[in-house]
């Protein structure tokens, strides 16, 4: 595994006055990060089950 | 392959939700191939599939998990192709989101808002995953959203405490999840962090149950309105990604290794196949985990409680013995406490029927008393279940029945199930495959 587990952050969030919108990112920012997208991209180049994924 | 138009399926009660799928999975697929390669074509179909449906008059608000999932398509395709769409065509997909799926979503008096099942977690998800979307522009929308989610999805995540068995059984777990996953996967991918929901108590180890669930010849123990299996469990990648454990990703990858090798013309969707793009984004190479996961699962205190016994982790020749305790009076629930499966040597022995289809045609079949006429259903009550049946009578719907004394060794494991007194069942498992 390459990737830190995210902490789970404390609950709850939606207490009076806290901003539950802090820390918006910009589009495309849905499961799919450009960062993600680099990340596959170089391990579909080394990695035969990844890249055939992406080909599927 | 035609455009999605707005045609309700359903014999006695009409639905939307074929055609939100059916979007969910073209804008999930088109959208990651678009994203990973950037061929116009890709792009331009997947346009073409939210035009379409930002054209329809509704998305079916009377049955909201419609409206949930064609709200979570339409958001993601808005969110990747943000940087493709001319600011005209941002704001008319952006009305869309607004007033087809929003907007409607928005009574806070509506059933599924407090549920504490799977429509809590599907419908939730869709509003978060909808407003995610278009907070920068509508942000009082956005907060009053994620604060109304962040106060009721907990209700739902309830169901997961303390050890991780859903009560609704593996298919309803496998819906419920996947939606429960990819609020999660949006929320740290916009914000940053998780509202808290992998904190919850028996979320992370629901993985490992339902894992734990199937048998060495691959079916999982059905009990409740289960179908043939949770098929390509996307979620499991995503799970052994974000806790990495290896040893979820090793036992739910040969699912999509073998898709990999035939991949069918057509996807499945009765096995989650809307999410197949998913998968890929929670891909990770798939090593020699840690640790296997654990011959003996004895998972107690909740709703539903399963002893799931196999002589090897495994070894598709071991003996699994899998049954059911807790309570009746669940969603998608059966009459069948002490119901039980059990495999040997690569033949599966004793299974569950799983869900009986007319259930979901009819609107009585859903109540959850005695006289309910859901239990006329062969599959339903316990006449139909690997089970004993005292006196001839239906198992009281009102009844529970717990696990008893419980032992789990490297050789040998046992688990005991009081039922009614007297009548008392014991199944156990033993590294000579003599269960």
């Amino acid at each position: 595994m390459s990737t830190a587990p995210v902490p789970s952050v404390p609950s709850p969030r939606a207490a009076p006055g806290v901003d539950v919108l802090a820390g918006l990112r910009a589009h495309p920012r849905l499961l799919l990060t450009p960062e993600r997208v680099t990340e596959l991209q170089a391990l579909a180049g080394g990695d035969p089950q990844c890249a055939a994924f992406i080909a599927a | 392959m035609p455009l999605p138009t707005r045609r309700l399926d359903g014999v006695k009660r009409f639905r939307l939700l074929a055609a939100s799928r059916e979007v969910l999975s073209r804008v999930l697929t088109l959208g990651v191939s678009w994203r990973l390669h950037a061929k116009p074509a890709w792009g331009d179909r997947l346009i073409s599939e939210i035009n379409s449906v930002l054209a329809f008059s509704d998305w079916h608000p009377d049955h909201f998990l419609d409206t949930a999932e064609m709200t979570a398509a339409v958001a993601i395709a808005y969110d990747w192709m943000d940087h493709e769409l001319d600011a005209a065509t941002r704001a008319r997909w952006r009305q869309g989101l607004v007033n087809l799926g929003l907007i409607p979503g928005s009574n806070d008096d509506a059933w599924w808002v407090a549920a504490h099942n799977y429509w809590n977690q599907v419908c939730h998800g869709g509003m978060i995953i909808g407003t995610l979307a278009v907070a920068e522009d509508e942000p009082e929308v956005a907060q009053r959203f994620l604060r109304r989610a962040y106060t009721h999805v907990p209700t739902a995540l309830a169901a997961y405490a303390p050890a991780g068995v859903y009560p609704e059984g593996p298919t309803y777990w496998s819906y419920g999840t996947s939606f429960t996953v990819l609020t999660v996967a949006a929320l740290e991918s916009a914000l940053g962090h998780d509202g808290g929901i992998c904190a919850s108590p028996g979320f992370r180890a629901s993985f490992t149950v339902v894992a734990q669930s199937h048998g060495p010849t691959g079916p999982a123990f059905n009990y409740g309105d289960f179908g043939l299996g949770i098929g390509r469990s996307g979620p499991h990648l995503w799970a052994a990604r974000r806790w990495q454990q290896s040893e979820l990703a090793q036992r739910a990858w040969p699912a999509f290794a073998a898709w990999l090798e035939n991949p069918p013309a057509f996807a499945n969707d009765s096995l989650g196949d809307r999410f197949l793009a998913l998968a890929l984004i929670w891909y990770t190479p798939v090593c020699q985990p840690a640790s296997a996961l654990p011959a003996t699962c004895i998972a107690r205190g909740g709703k539903v409680e399963l002893a799931l016994l196999r002589t090897q982790g495994d070894d598709p020749n071991a003996a699994f013995v899998g049954f059911k305790a807790g309570m009746l009076q669940v969603n998608h629930g059966h009459l069948d406490l002490g119901s039980f499966v059990f495999e040997v040597d690569g033949v599966g022995w004793a299974h569950d029927f799983g869900m009986e289809k007319e259930i979901y045609d009819r609107n009585d079949s859903w109540a959850l008393d005695q006289e309910s006429a859901r239990w006329h259903f062969l599959r339903a009550h316990n006449y139909g279940h690997n089970t004993v049946t005292i006196g001839g009578h239906l198992q009281q719907v009102s009844g529970m029945a717990r696990l008893g004394a419980t032992a789990g060794g490297a050789d040998r494991a046992h688990a005991v199930l009081g039922l009614s007194p007297p009548t008392r069942i014991r199944l156990s498992t033993s590294s000579a495959g003599s269960p």
